[in-house]
C-alpha cells in the first residue's frame, strides 16, 4: 500500500541527493580532475627554487683570496605587466604609481640611468632583464617598491679582490657565468658544483605553508681550488716588469718566478692583464698568461741546455780551453758574436760568461745534429708543460733531419727555435735540481665542499742530465753573473746565477723586427731554491741597454727576502774567463770546428 | 544518564506494603541539559581556541621563521660585504700605494743578522727617502665593495697628482732653460753667436 513519504522524508532525501551530488563534483574536480585543476592550483602554490651551487674560490698557497662569489640578484621585468598599480605602502597605506613614476623609482633604487630603465620596462616580452648582478641592498631597496611585474632572481656573482693582480692566471666568466679563461676556465668542473632545486606551496600573501608537503634536492657547491701563486711575489714581479717595459716601452714582458725544487710555480707576472671584474674592457691579448701562450725565439739562455749537454756528455769541463776565432766560417754560414773581438783562448765558463755564439758553437758542435736534438727535447723544448692554464704554446723545435745548414748550429745559442717563456725558465729548473725537471704546476691543492683536500699528482721528476754536470753548469752560470756580462743581476749577500738572452723578434711581416731581451737565473748557488725568469718583447732603444738583468735582481733579491732564505755564506768557484797564452794560433774561422782539446778528467768532473 | 543512577527512586518499594505517606525527599537536582549544552559547548569552544591558538603558534614560527632567515640573510650579505672591502683594502697593490701615500721607501739594502756572530750580512742601511714609487698595478674594478670604490679613487688622485708634478716639472725646466738662454751673453745682440760644430757629430 502506497503510504506518502513524509515531508520531512523528502526533505531529507533530496538533502541527501544534493549532497551526494555535491559529493560527487567534489570527488570529481578533487579525486578524478580531468581538468587538471587541482593539480593547477597545485602547480599555483607550488614554488620551484632552484639552489644555484655556490662556485668554489680561488685562493693563493696563502689563502689570500683571488676569486670568490657574492650572492646578487638578477632583476628581471614582465613587460606585458607594467601598467599602473597600486601597491601597499609600509605602513599599510597604498599608494598608486604610474609606469613612469616607477622607472624613476626602479632607477634610484638600482643606480641605474631613466633611460635604460624605460628600455627594459617598454615591450611586450614576458620576461626581459633590467639588470643584472645588482647587490643584495640595491635589491632590497627594490623590493620595497613592492612593484607586481618586477622580479629579482638569486644568481651569484664572482669577485677579483686582487683585479688585474693574476688576473690572466685567475681567468674570468663570461656573462653567462661560463668560464673563458685561466684556472676559472681549466678547473671549471671542480669548481663549478651541482645545482639543486627546492619545492614548496606558498599561500596568497606568499608565506610557506608549513604544513604543506616539500622537497629539496641540496645543491653540491664546488670545490675550492688553491693555486701555488704567492700574490705577494706576484705582486712585486709584476711591479718591477711593468716598470721595467714603462722605461723600454716593451710590448710585452713577463716574469715568471718557480720554487726549483717542486717546479710549483709562485709567480705569473705580466705586463698588462685582465681584471676578471670586468672581462670585456680587457685587450684580447691581455686575457692570457704571455709566458705560457707566447712562444718566442730564447736567445742566449739556450746557451745553458748546450753548456749542460756537453757537460754531462763529458766533452768539456767548465775550465776546458777553446781557442774562438773572431767569427765562425761554416761553408756559406756566417756565425758572429754580440761583440767584436780578435781570436781569444777561452774557457768554458768563458764562452758562457760572454755568451759567444762562436765558443758555444764549437763545443756545441761536438754533439751531432741528433744529440742535439735529443738534448733539447730531454730539456722539454717543443713540448708543452702542462701547466693547468689554457692555451699554452709547445713552441718549435723541428725534426734534426729537417734542419738547414745554418739552423743546425744556431738551435745551440736558441735562434731557430722557439719556446714559451716558462719553457726555458723549466731548463733552469732542471739544471738547478740537480739535474732532473720536474714540469710546473700552479694548482696545489683542491678543497671539496666537504672538506677533504686532494693534492694532485705532482708530476714525475725527469732526469736530465747528470747531477755532476748539473754541478757544473751551476758554476758555468754563477760565472755568468760574478765574472762575465750580467753583473747586476747580482743580489747582495747572496750566491746568484743565470744567464741572459738577447734574440731576435720575427716580425709579422717576415723577418725581424726588434728583440726579446731576457735573464732567468736561480739563486742561492749552494743550494738553489728560487728561479726569476724575466722577458721583455720588443723593448726600444739599443740592444746593449735593453736587458732585463736589474729587474731579475730586483725580483730575486725580494723573493729570497720574502721567503727568509739566509744569506750564503760560502763563495762559488771562480773559473778563468781567458787564457790568453795558451791560444791557439792555428785555428782559424773556417776550421775552428775540428780543432780539439784534452778531454776533461774524471776529478774534473766533480765541479 | 548517569545522574539518574544515582538518584534514589521513589517506587522502589512499591511491591511491599504500604509505607505511610512521608514527604517525598526533594528530588536531588538533576543537572540540568543547559549545562551539558554549554559544557559541550565550553569544550568546543575550547578545543577551537586551541586550535587557533596552535594555528597562530605555528603562524607566528612562520614569520618569526622568516624574519630569522632574513635577519640571517642580512647579516651574512653585510659580512659578505665587509669581507669585500677587507678583500679591496689588502690587495698587495692597493697596500703598496697607501705605504707610499703613508712615505714609506721599498727597502734598498736588507741585511741579515747571524745570530750567533751578530754580524749583518750584507752591510745593510736605513733606507732613503726616495720619490714615491709609482704603482703600476691598479686596483681592482670590483662592483659593490665601498673600498675598492675609495682604493680606485685614491688610485685616480695619485695618478692625477703625478701628471701634474711631471708638468711642473717639465715647466720648471723649460723656465730654466729660458732662463739660462737669457742669461747667455749675446754681445749686445738679440740672437746667439751660431755655435760651431764639434768634431764627429
Amino acid at each position: 500500500m502506497f503510504r506518502p513519504y513524509t515531508r520531512t522524508q523528502v526533505g531529507i532525501a533530496l538533502l541527501l541527493a544534493l549532497l551526494l551530488l555535491v559529493v560527487g563534483r567534489l570527488f570529481w574536480v578533487q579525486g578524478l580532475d580531468p581538468g587538471g585543476r587541482a593539480e593547477a592550483a597545485a602547480g599555483e602554490r607550488t614554488m620551484v627554487e632552484p639552489i644555484p651551487a655556490v662556485r668554489g674560490e680561488i685562493t693563493d698557497t696563502q689563502g689570500t683570496v683571488l676569486a670568490r662569489t657574492l650572492q646578487r640578484y638578477d632583476i628581471t621585468v614582465d613587460q606585458t605587466a607594467v601598467t599602473e598599480v597600486t601597491v601597499p605602502g609600509k605602513d599599510g597605506s597604498s599608494q598608486t604609481v604610474t609606469p613612469t613614476q616607477a622607472v624613476y623609482k626602479i632607477a634610484d633604487a638600482l643606480g641605474m640611468k631613466d633611460a635604460d630603465v624605460k628600455k627594459a620596462l617598454d615591450g611586450g616580452k614576458t620576461f626581459t632583464y633590467v639588470a643584472r648582478g645588482v647587490t643584495p641592498e640595491q635589491y632590497n631597496a627594490l623590493r620595497e617598491l613592492n612593484l607586481p611585474y618586477i622580479y629579482g632572481q638569486p644568481t651569484f656573482q664572482r669577485s677579483y679582490p686582487d683585479g688585474s693582480l693574476a688576473g690572466s692566471v685567475v681567468g674570468f666568466l663570461g656573462g653567462d657565468a661560463e668560464a673563458l679563461g685561466g684556472i676559472e676556465q681549466t678547473q671549471d668542473e671542480l669548481l663549478r658544483g651541482t645545482d639543486g632545486e627546492r619545492r614548496f606551496e606558498i599561500s596568497g600573501d606568499g608565506v610557506r605553508i608549513p604544513v604543506a608537503p616539500q622537497e629539496q634536492k641540496a645543491a653540491r657547491d664546488g670545490s675550492d681550488v688553491k693555486l701555488s701563486l704567492d700574490s705577494d711575489v706576484q705582486f712585486f714581479a709584476e711591479q718591477a716588469v711593468r716598470e721595467r717595459a714603462k722605461q723600454l716601452k716593451a710590448e710585452w714582458g713577463t716574469a715568471v718566478v718557480m720554487d726549483v725544487k717542486t717546479g710549483k710555480v709562485l709567480a705569473l707576472a705580466d705586463t698588462s692583464s685582465v681584471d676578471p671584474n670586468v672581462p670585456g674592457r680587457a685587450k684580447a691579448e691581455d686575457t692570457s698568461v704571455r709566458s705560457v701562450t707566447q712562444a718566442v725565439e730564447p736567445g742566449s739562455t739556450e746557451k745553458i741546455a748546450t753548456a749542460a749537454g756537453v757537460l754531462d756528455r763529458g766533452i768539456v769541463a767548465p775550465d776546458t780551453q777553446i781557442t774562438v776565432p773572431p767569427y765562425l766560417q761554416i761553408g756559406s754560414e756566417k756565425i758572429t758574436d754580440a761583440f767584436d773581438h780578435g781570436a781569444q783562448n777561452r774557457t768554458v765558463a768563458g764562452i758562457v760568461g760572454d755568451s759567444m755564439n762562436t765558443g758555444t758553437v764549437i763545443m756545441g758542435s761536438k754533439m751531432d745534429k741528433e744529440a742535439r736534438h735529443e738534448n733539447l727535447e730531454r730539456f722539454g723544448v717543443g713540448k708543452p708543460t702542462g701547466i693547468e692554464l689554457p692555451g699554452e704554446s709547445t713552441g718549435i723545435l723541428t725534426p734534426a733531419a729537417q734542419w738547414d745548414a745554418r739552423q743546425e748550429y744556431t738551435v745551440l745559442f736558441g735562434q731557430g727555435v722557439s719556446q714559451t717563456p716558462l719553457r726555458t725558465a723549466t731548463i733552469f729548473q732542471a739544471v738547478a735540481n740537480k739535474g732532473q725537471r720536474i714540469e710546473p704546476r700552479v694548482v696545489e691543492s683542491v678543497t671539496d665542499p666537504d672538506g677533504t683536500v686532494t693534492t694532485p699528482q705532482p708530476p714525475q721528476p725527469e732526469r736530465v742530465i747528470s747531477e755532476a754536470a748539473a754541478q757544473q753548469t751551476l758554476d758555468v752560470m754563477e760565472n755568468v753573473v760574478t765574472q762575465g756580462g750580467a753583473k747586476e743581476a747580482a743580489v747582495p749577500g747572496y750566491r746568484v746565477g743565470g744567464k741572459t738572452g738577447t734574440a731576435e723578434a720575427p716580425s709579422e711581416n717576415g723577418g725581424y723586427d726588434g728583440f726579446t731581451t731576457s735573464f732567468v737565473g736561480v739563486a742561492p748557488m749552494e743550494d738553489p731554491q728560487y728561479l726569476v725568469a724575466v722577458t721583455m718583447q720588443r723593448p726600444k732603444g739599443d740592444v746593449h741597454t735593453v736587458g732585463v738583468t736589474s729587474t731579475f735582481s730586483t725580483i730575486m733579491s725580494q723573493v729570497l727576502h720574502h721567503y727568509n732564505v739566509a744569506p750564503s755564506t760560502t763563495q762559488g768557484p771562480k773559473y778563468e774567463m781567458q787564457v790568453p797564452q795558451n791560444l791557439k794560433k792555428d785555428v782559424t774561422p773556417t776550421n775552428a770546428l775540428e780543432q780539439t782539446w784534452p778531454e776533461p778528467g774524471r776529478d774534473e768532473s766533480q765541479g | 544518564m548517569s545522574s539518574a543512577a544515582n538518584t534514589p527512586s521513589p517506587a522502589a518499594d512499591d511491591h511491599g506494603t504500604r509505607k505511610p505517606l512521608s514527604v517525598v525527599p526533594r528530588r536531588a537536582p538533576r543537572r540540568s541539559r543547559l549545562s551539558t549544552v554549554v559544557m559541550c559547548a565550553l569544550a568546543l569552544a575550547a578545543a577551537l581556541v586551541g586550535i587557533l591558538l596552535l594555528n597562530i603558534q605555528i603562524t607566528q614560527g612562520q614569520y618569526q621563521l622568516t624574519e630569522l632567515t632574513g635577519q640571517e640573510r642580512a647579516l651574512s650579505q653585510e659580512n659578505e660585504a665587509l669581507t669585500q672591502d677587507i678583500e679591496a683594502d689588502s690587495a698587495p697593490q692597493n697596500l703598496a700605494a697607501r705605504a707610499n701615500d703613508l712615505g714609506m721607501v721599498p727597502a734598498k739594502e736588507v741585511g741579515s743578522i747571524d745570530l750567533g756572530s751578530g754580524a749583518v750580512t750584507p752591510p745593510s742601511a736605513p733606507a732613503e727617502k726616495t720619490e714615491s714609487q709609482n704603482i703600476l698595478v691598479p686596483p681592482a674594478e670590483m662592483k659593490g665593495s665601498d673600498a675598492a670604490e675609495a682604493n680606485r679613487r685614491a688610485a685616480e688622485e695619485r695618478a692625477e697628482k703625478r701628471a701634474k708634478e711631471e708638468a711642473d716639472k717639465k715647466t720648471a725646466q723649460r723656465e730654466a732653460e729660458q732662463k739660462a738662454d737669457e742669461a747667455r751673453d749675446l754681445n749686445g745682440g738679440s740672437l746667439p753667436a751660431p755655435s760651431q760644430r764639434a768634431p764627429g757629430n
